[in-house]
């Protein structure tokens, strides 16, 4: 066994995500970990990025996507953050904060543009963790219908996920949707619920891999409720 | 439905407020061993997989219980052998033979005998045999659709 091979063994094989799997499967799986991260982060990253003062380091999306070359071709980088603990996102958002002080000391005789503080996210943590879930909330939801639908596909229930995005996502009530659908209500709602379940286990399972545990899913859920409606 | 193709690429997704709430809350809700059984059921070899479950050792011959061949005996035994796996499934398709025979034996109870054979029928009966009504071979719609009328609930 090598000290690779080693160090991954410390994922108990009773808890492992589908991120973990993927943790332990090499390159390949560090491939999809590294997409996996892009799609869900790149864009609350980047908004975080936007509402720094030091914004002046370069365009948010070349930034974001520096952090990610930079901190995920780390082979230990995601370890560390298994061996800290916490959720993920907020692991990135401190891993962030780091690579753009090292990215300030780099370019310390480039001159900053004057900036508006009264624009940044404010410095304490809570708040800051906040605002970064708002955006984070919408990505979790992007992501988790993406992959639904994906999942809909692959079991050739796409059929069953139309139904879904007629009745969940654009609010169409089942007497209607049966109208336009030329479906009995009574299966449109059977359609629509067996998609909903990919969808549902989609959304968790992006959440423990944030390293949510799976029993503290709905705790989590409840306050990201909270914030989307504060 | 008229659809664009499903291979365009699409633009992101916007996510109101409202939808992000009605969405997070729909994550809250944990499947219900019946939820797994009429995803099973909905799956492309779901009705020769549900052909197979009628005839696994827990049901014996799910054919009889819909006939009306059962003593109300048989059934509660059914019912209560079915209830027994429901707690020790150690699979998802040992649970989804579990909660069929469970209901296999209450909708027989109440088309055939004229009774629930639980003291407090429980509250998910009616939507449980709605769901089946609407996921199984049409002779087996017709029965769970019975016992779901013979509730008197929605």
């Amino acid at each position: 066994m090598t000290s690779d091979d080693e160090k991954r063994q410390h994922f108990p094989e009773t808890m492992l995500s589908q991120l973990d799997r993927w943790l332990v499967a090499g390159e390949e799986g560090l491939a999809k970990v590294r997409n996996h991260i892009m799609s869900v982060y790149r864009e609350p990253l980047v908004i975080y990025f936007q509402g720094r003062s030091d914004r002046w380091l370069g365009e948010p999306d070349d930034i974001v996507v520096g952090f990610f070359a930079d901190r995920l071709g780390r082979a230990d980088y995601l370890e560390k953050w298994r061996e800290h603990g916490g959720r993920l996102r907020y692991w990135l958002i401190r891993g962030l904060d780091y690579y753009l002080k090292e990215l300030r000391k780099k370019r310390r005789n480039v001159p900053k543009p004057a900036g508006d503080p009264s624009e940044e996210i404010p410095a304490d943590s809570e708040a800051v963790e906040r605002a970064f879930d708002r955006v984070f909330i919408q990505s979790l939801i992007r992501e988790a219908l993406t992959r639904a639908e994906v999942a809909c596909r692959e079991q050739d229930l796409l059929e069953h996920w139309r139904v879904f995005e007629l009745h969940h996502l654009m609010g169409l009530p089942y007497a209607e949707l049966s109208e336009e659908t030329g479906l009995p209500a009574e299966r449109a709602a059977v359609m629509t619920r067996t998609a909903t379940k990919r969808f549902r286990a989609a959304l968790r399972d992006i959440m423990v891999q944030d390293g949510i545990s799976p029993e503290l899913v709905n705790q989590e859920l409840a306050y990201l409720l909270e914030v989307v409606n504060s | 439905m008229n659809r664009p193709d499903d291979t365009d690429p699409r633009p992101p997704r916007p996510v109101s407020k409202e939808l992000a709430t009605h969405l997070l809350h729909i994550g809250m809700d944990e499947d219900t061993p019946v939820d797994h059984l009429v995803t099973r059921i909905t799956l492309p070899d779901g009705a020769k997989w549900f052909e197979s479950a009628l005839t696994a050792p827990l049901i014996g011959d799910g054919e009889r219980v819909r006939a009306g061949g059962c003593s109300l005996e048989e059934l509660t035994d059914l019912k209560d052998r079915a209830k027994r796996q429901l707690g020790h499934a150690a699979t998802t398709t040992e649970e989804a033979i579990a909660i069929l025979g469970y209901l296999l034996a209450q909708a027989g109870g109440l088309v055939h005998h004229g009774r629930s054979l639980s003291e407090k029928t429980p509250e998910e009966l009616p939507s449980a045999f709605a769901d089946l009504a609407a996921v199984t071979p049409e002779s087996w719609a017709e029965f769970f659709a019975r016992a779901r009328d013979l509730l008197g609930r929605e």
